[in-house]
């Protein structure tokens, strides 16, 4: 066994960053930050651990390059990265915080939309009578992809989104989309409707696979999935 | 089998050999196959926005490439070179190598369908190997088939629409064992809000979509093209046709036994396959309907040709009629049929 630093990732701000510090309260550990500002932070009473702040979506690949040991990022974020990533870190909790779902959305005037199949048909109707793909705006282009070959539709578009996904469809930009939501009002508001839920997603505990060599790596996750 | 001696086939059969673009637009292999292929394309921009592809298929194009020569005439092309796809499995190569031979401009379907069988044979012939199988189906039959089925309207576009991706059609069958595809609660609803949406603008488009196509697929589902019992005696019927093999001079009669069987008036005549012998020297000919599951564009006779390595069968070669394909891709319909040949076998 080595003995180096372990390496934790966890998210910088935001609500899912004091959740996870409240799980690290739950297990008597303290975060030790040296100004509110800073991303490198230590755990009292444990010189050889490191946290390192960081993006939730930079999470997963960093613990994949070994960057870090243990990290803290949405199981969305997991599912939806490359299988590269995905076959290099394991999870080792659920929590249950950070709850979401990853759902696929179409106008709520589109009447005669009510499931994938029916979605199917409209696709084609796009491409019968606008002679192009249907349009479908994401965050998440792999779990997408994914769930439109599994309900067997093929004729239509990814178009990658950055942010204020259900705004692309009023824009003109997409005719549909999938879209992370947990309450369902932004998309209400939006005058969506969902017809089919892709994946429900919260707050998980992973880990490198590589790490597991480092002592006390193993005793971490033991720890910090003990309670939420 | 060198892929010299291949050409020299083509060549003395007539076909004209071509020379293809590396690389092609990848909204035209988009709208072929539909934007899960986007996974399989290595794709780029230009620096105008455009983005491009290394060919992932190079029957896509020579069809490009003819539509490109802006001719309605017959055209006989073969060609050979590298295609380049992502792979699902690690070990497998991005490269693939393919030769094929197409009739672009085929409207003397019986005489072209025969070309395009007679070449796979010299071919067969040539190779090394001694015994093969071809078998043959109409993707027309197949769609006489479901036309005649009680399902809605919708439902049957779905089931020929579907018929090449095996999974997904397995999943519809399983669909139609159901008693009905709506729920009336939510039908009840949204009835309510139709009928309100009725004496508004039907021009108004909403994401994407005019009020007038959406009320219309609505009542369609709704009123007119209702599916609301289980279909099961359908389902038991297709899985049937699906099973059907035989010697190809067989074919008509099975067929026709078949359709008679399950009280539909229809009539298959021996002129939907282009050969009619059961055996042509060291090839058995069969009429096997479940062929060639996973090309989308085949819209009647198609085939493979089938040989024996190392006791386990392989595709030496394989092909069909796309009379639609052009069509999609460009805004003239011009009727097609092509072979390729599976050259990891050569």
């Amino acid at each position: 066994m080595r003995k180096e630093t372990i390496n934790i990732l966890i998210q910088s701000k935001g609500r899912m960053a004091s959740d996870v510090e409240k799980v690290f309260k739950k297990n008597k550990l303290k975060i030790v930050k040296q100004n509110e500002r800073s991303l490198v932070g230590s755990v009292k009473g444990h010189p050889n651990v490191k946290i390192l702040f960081m993006n939730t979506s930079e999470i997963c690949e960093a613990l994949a390059k070994n960057v870090g040991d243990i990290g803290i990022s949405g199981k969305d974020l997991w599912k939806e990265s490359e299988p590269s990533i995905q076959s290099k870190i394991s999870l080792a909790k659920e929590y249950s915080f950070g709850e979401s779902s990853l759902i696929v959305a179409v106008d709520r005037f589109w009447l005669d939309c009510v499931n994938s199949g029916d979605l199917e048909d409209i696709s084609y109707e796009f491409y019968q009578k606008k002679k192009r793909l249907m349009r479908v705006a994401t965050k998440f282009k792999n779990l997408t992809r994914e769930w439109f070959a599994s309900k067997g539709i093929t004729q239509y578009e990814v178009i990658t989104s950055k942010g204020a996904t259900e705004g692309t469809i009023a824009a003109g930009i997409s005719d549909m989309c999938t879209d992370l939501t947990s309450s369902g009002e932004t998309l209400r508001q939006n005058n969506l409707k969902i017809i089919d839920t892709i994946l429900k997603s919260s707050a998980c505990l992973f880990y490198s696979k590589k790490s597991l060599k480092k002592k006390g790596v193993k005793r971490f996750i033991k720890l910090l999935s003990s309670k939420d | 089998m060198k892929l010299k001696n291949i050409s020299n086939i083509l060549k003395s059969s007539g076909f004209k050999n071509i020379e293809l673009d590396s690389i092609i637009e990848s909204n035209q292999v988009l709208k072929r196959s539909g934007g899960n292929f986007r996974q399989y394309l290595f794709s780029f921009y230009d620096q105008h926005y455009k983005e491009w592809a290394l060919n992932p298929d190079l029957s896509l194009a020579s069809v490009k490439k003819y539509i490109e020569s802006k001719t309605n005439k017959k055209t006989k092309w073969s060609y050979s070179g590298e295609a380049y796809r992502k792979q699902d499995k690690s070990n497998k190569s991005p490269i693939v190598k393919q030769t094929g031979f197409e009739i672009f401009g085929s409207y003397n379907k019986a005489k072209d369908d025969n070309e395009i069988i007679q070449t796979s044979l010299k071919i067969f012939k040539k190779s090394n190997f001694k015994n093969g199988e071809l078998n043959m189906s109409n993707m027309e039959i197949f769609h006489v088939l479901v036309d005649k089925l009680s399902l809605p309207l919708r439902w049957k576009e779905k089931i020929k629409r579907h018929f090449s991706r095996k999974e997904y059609f397995e999943e519809l069958l399983k669909k139609l064992s159901d008693d009905k595809d709506i729920n009336p609660k939510i039908v009840k609803a949204d009835k309510k809000l139709a009928e309100r949406l009725r004496k508004s603008n039907l021009e108004k488009i909403y994401s994407g979509r005019s009020l007038k196509d959406i009320l219309d697929r609505f009542d369609l589902k709704n009123y007119k093209d209702v599916r609301d019992q289980s279909n099961k005696r359908d389902i038991k019927i297709i899985r049937e046709y699906l099973k059907i093999s035989c010697p190809i001079e067989k074919a008509p009669e099975v067929l026709c036994n078949f359709f008679y069987k399950h009280n539909m008036n229809v009539f298959i005549s021996p002129n939907y396959f282009p050969i009619q012998k059961n055996n042509i020297k060291n090839v058995k000919v069969l009429f096997t309907s479940n062929i060639n599951r996973t090309v989308e564009y085949y819209t009647g006779m198609n085939f493979n040709l089938m040989v024996d390595i190392k006791k386990k069968k392989n595709t030496l070669l394989s092909g069909g009629r796309f009379d639609k394909l052009i069509g999609n891709l460009a805004s003239k319909n011009i009727p097609a049929v092509g072979a390729a040949l599976n050259s990891d076998i050569l």
